[in-house]
């Protein structure tokens, strides 16, 4: 199954997805990705292409329009699901490093 | 004043595409900005005072699909690339003056996918095509009754087409084996680049490997046009020509004639001739109380004659009317008639001689007596063997 392979996303893979919780066109998305992380995520216009046809073969966005060849794009119910699910990894991967680094500093 | 222009070899395939774009790069770093990649393997470039020019050139992840392409360009653009070229399975794009867009691949493990995918589907294809083409040889093998035919045999010497065919099988083993090395050396070289977050690297020799990707092509291309080259240069004259025009013809060729044999005078039924790059082949057959044939193969060496006349022999073959030849059920035999090859068989009323003289071979059959003492010099002499 191809949704399988995305249990995991990659740090470019969550931001698109981001950036998409809100309709928007491929630059847009990648204007929004290097705006929220303050230029430290840049996602290449062909990788974004790549991401974007993924994402939408696997349910996780679908087109809104098309707008002068542009096509806007808006994260799907289990698009949603897919981003929630990899924050809550990230948090419980961040709530772990914290308890270690407590744990360090109580000893 | 006149625009100053250069043109350079392109030679990258889409595979290659990283390799074209390091190329392109190149280019532009010394002054030259690329006009186009005209139909054939030529870039033309114009000078330019450029110094932000920068190129990127992407596999077409469209699949030629008209609208999706449309909307990947226009991503593109909107990121600061300009499409200035489209080949089969890949686009160039230039940067935008005045601007320094981010590369378009900004994650090697996902950019090593699209590759690698790329390039199954082109083998995928170049799979099914020899299936078809296995296929198609497979029921032909069957339609003529499945007879254990070499792959490479003396009928095949002749066609001018299957000689250069045979020529490209050497530099198409080559370049398949290179291009498998090099997908091999790639595929780790970008499972070392994607382990270390660093850009795929670009596949090494892609300019020698197009090069021979061309040369096997201007072969396999120049197989057909000589196929047709070949037949252009055929000559023939038959019974229909009129009995003198062909007994003109019989007589000037190296040809062996019913009168030779003391058979008095015979009906001349056809020449041909039909030169070839490795065989010259003259046929002649004319009709007397039987038919006298003979098959005359001038080769372009004397080791390739030997090769040749030991391979009829192999074949065990007798020559029919119009130089046509059918499996023979007579043994060829050895025999010493001071040639520096000959074979025999016989029939009822009837013999053949395969023999070869330096770079002559010779195939004559006809109702004669093989052992006859004076048979040797007649066919030295007719058949032009010193």
């Amino acid at each position: 199954m191809a949704r399988k392979k995305l249990d995991t996303l990659t740090e470019q893979m969550f931001y698109v997805l981001l950036a998409l919780r809100t309709e928007r066109h491929g630059y847009a998305v990648m204007q929004d990705i290097l705006e929220l992380t303050e230029g430290r995520v840049a996602v290449g216009a062909g990788t974004l292409y790549a991401l974007l046809d993924r994402f939408e073969r696997d349910g996780l966005i679908r087109q809104t329009r098309t707008e002068e060849k542009r096509k806007y794009y808006r994260l799907t119910g289990e698009g949603d699901r897919a981003l929630r699910a990899e924050w809550d990894r990230i948090r419980r991967q961040s709530a772990d490093m914290e308890r270690v680094l407590r744990e360090e500093g109580q000893r | 004043m006149r625009e100053k222009k250069r043109r350079r070899l392109f030679l990258f395939d889409a595979v290659d595409y990283r390799a074209a774009e390091a190329w392109l790069n190149t280019q532009a770093a010394r002054g030259w900005e690329l006009e186009g990649v005209w139909p054939g393997p030529l870039a033309v470039f114009r000078s330019t005072g450029r110094r932000d020019l920068r190129y990127a050139v992407t596999l077409d992840p469209t699949r030629g699909d008209g609208a999706r392409q449309d909307a990947y360009l226009q991503l593109m653009e909107d990121a600061g690339w300009k499409k200035v070229e489209q080949k089969t399975g890949f686009f160039i794009f230039a940067s935008q003056p005045g601007t320094s867009p981010a590369p378009p691949h900004t994650d090697p493990e996902l950019e090593q996918k699209q590759l690698f995918r790329y390039i199954r589907r082109g083998w995928w294809i170049c799979l099914a095509i020899l299936a078809v083409v296995a296929a198609v040889y497979l029921a032909l093998a069957l339609a003529t009754g499945g007879e254990n035919q070499p792959l490479f045999s003396y009928e095949w010497v002749l066609e001018d087409e299957h000689v250069i065919a045979a020529l490209a099988a050497l530099p198409l083993a080559v370049a398949l084996v290179w291009e498998i090395a090099a997908l091999i050396r790639l595929r780790w070289a970008g499972k070392r680049a994607v382990a270390r977050g660093g850009e795929l690297p670009a596949m090494r020799g892609a300019r020698a490997r197009k090069l021979l990707s061309i040369l096997v092509s201007v072969l396999l291309l120049s197989s057909a046009v000589m196929g047709l080259v070949q037949t252009a240069r055929q000559e023939s004259v038959s019974f229909t020509d009129g009995k003198a025009a062909a007994v003109r013809a019989a007589e000037a060729a190296p040809v062996l004639r019913c009168e030779d044999l003391g058979l008095g005078d015979g009906e001349p039924l056809a020449l041909n001739k039909a030169p070839g790059l490795l065989v010259d082949r003259v046929t002649y057959s004319e009709r007397g109380e039987r038919v006298v044939i003979t098959d005359r193969f001038e080769c372009f060496t004397a080791a390739l004659a030997q090769w040749f006349a030991e391979d009829m022999v192999r074949a065990g073959v007798t020559t029919d009317i119009g130089g046509y030849y059918r499996a023979s059920s007579f043994e060829q035999t050895p025999a010493d008639l001071g040639f520096d090859q000959s074979w025999t068989c016989s029939g009822e009323g009837w013999s053949q001689i395969i023999l070869r003289e330096g770079n002559v071979v010779a195939v004559v059959n006809g109702p004669f007596d093989p052992n006859d003492p004076a048979l040797p010099d007649i066919l030295r002499e007719r058949l032009r063997l010193e």
